[in-house]
């Protein structure tokens, strides 16, 4: 989790409080342990402001909420400042911003060859690593789906494609591609191989994605359709880090509408838990994929098959989240 | 993509350029796109400060990065701060907090 440094400044009246009973200090771990922030370290200062934290909080709002509760802010000034981490900043800068791709060579035949031959090295490595148990539900959905399609997951973790990709029958699987941020995985000069550009094209079957970057983004999956191609989304723009189902994306709803071609969601289960967002270490789990309803275009509008396909990604969800942590999971679930 | 507000002060060799090459102004907007951010708004203020930018990227760190490079040029000083639409500000503070505390 990103880091803050807070910093507190005393009024008078906080001073006299700490000064008649030191232990009010507590109350700040206390209201930011509240707000989900934890204090990793803490000092009394000399100098213009009187203590620092530096705390561990989930993202901006909640360590900005978290500096307003109301034992700080009637006894001290305070101000909170984003921390970067300083040898993560010095990699930042040393790296290049500008990315590359997308590469068109990836639909040709010796593209799809080689990314079939990298397949067990790319994938299957992984899933038989960190999958303890691999099920797929409703497999029989792809029988009536004809290539080309969209398929659309919920994103929980960099696993996700090893796990979506064993749901999927080789048909479309041989000829599917993905999107991936081209600020993450489409930088120009990075050192390992695996992380290249031209390897993201060749062995995994990405395609950058301009973050943010309108209807341009769906321009070369649209080209890719148009070439027979299978496309795989994740409509919730970026991994999940609460327990509920992000708001899906029009994007694939844009494309199959304008392609004419059906959308296939499946939802994958138990992949949170295996690698969640912000955490390096990952521990091997269950996972399970289900195929749901292919959503086909036709006499839809866009806002219509988006819906189709988040209300059948939804129910599902809302099932397997009350199965892991029992019928009241979703009560507290942040919903945006 | 969160939204940061940067505001900019031209240095004297800032303020030659920008008299030269008005024009140059675009060029630093495309670079942020380059560098994975968009500017939203800008504005040029009487005041303090001379603009005032919206930017939205993805992450702390890259509007950390925006921030150095621009500043490293030496035709402007930046400060950044992180900024929530108004709307999403008096949601956070009807919320309840997600732990409950035992005070």
């Amino acid at each position: 989790m990103p880091h803050y440094v807070l910093l507190m400044r005393d009024h008078s009246t906080g001073l006299k409080a700490i000064r008649e009973d030191p232990t009010v200090l507590e109350g700040v771990r206390d209201a930011l342990e509240r707000w989900e922030a934890k204090i990793l370290h803490s000092y009394r200062l000399m100098g213009i402001w009187d203590q620092v934290y530096v705390v561990d909080a989930p993202d901006n709002f909640k360590a900005y909420r978290a500096t307003l509760a109301q034992e700080m802010g009637t006894t001290a000034d305070t101000e909170i400042l984003p921390a970067i981490d300083l040898p993560l900043f010095q990699r930042l800068l040393s790296q290049t911003t500008a990315t590359e791709g997308p590469h068109q060579w990836q639909i040709q035949w010796w593209a799809r060859i080689a990314r079939v031959a990298m397949y067990p090295y790319a994938y299957d490595r992984w899933a038989r690593r960190y999958f303890t148990e691999h099920k797929v539900h409703g497999a029989e959905k792809w029988a009536s789906v004809q290539a080309p399609c969209i398929v659309v997951a919920n994103h929980a973790s960099h696993f996700d494609q090893y796990c979506l990709m064993k749901a999927v029958p080789w048909r479309i699987r041989s000829n599917l591609f993905f999107g991936a941020a081209a600020d993450r995985w489409f930088l120009k000069g990075r050192k390992e191989v695996t992380l290249r550009p031209w390897y993201q094209s060749l062995v995994n079957g990405a395609y950058p994605i301009h973050r943010g970057g309108g209807s341009k983004t769906l321009e070369y999956p649209a080209w890719l359709l148009e070439h027979g191609a299978n496309l795989m989304l994740f409509p919730e723009g970026t991994r999940a880090r609460g327990r509920a189902l992000s708001k899906f994306k029009h994007g694939a709803a844009i494309l199959a509408e304008k392609a004419g071609v059906p959308v296939v969601p499946v939802y994958l289960e138990g992949l949170q838990a295996i690698r969640p967002p912000g955490t390096k270490e990952a521990k091997p789990g269950p996972v399970a994929a289900h195929v749901l309803d292919p959503v086909h275009p036709q006499g839809l509008s866009v806002p219509q098959i988006t819906n189709a396909v988040y209300q059948q990604m939804k129910s599902t969800h809302e099932a397997a989240m009350a199965r892991r942590y029992g019928a009241d999971a979703m009560k507290n679930a942040d919903s945006n | 993509m969160a939204t940061y507000v940067m505001l900019s002060t031209l240095t004297d060799e800032g303020r030659k350029t920008l008299k030269e090459r008005p024009e140059r102004l675009n060029a630093v907007n495309k670079e942020i796109e380059e560098m994975g951010a968009r500017v939203t708004a800008q504005y040029a203020v009487l005041g303090g400060y001379d603009f005032v930018n919206i930017i939205e990227a993805p992450t702390n760190e890259i509007m950390a990065r925006i921030s150095m490079e621009l500043g490293s040029r030496g035709t402007i000083k930046v400060t950044t701060f992180p900024a929530m639409a108004i709307s999403q500000f008096v949601e956070l503070m009807q919320a309840n907090p997600p732990r409950a505390g035992d005070a």
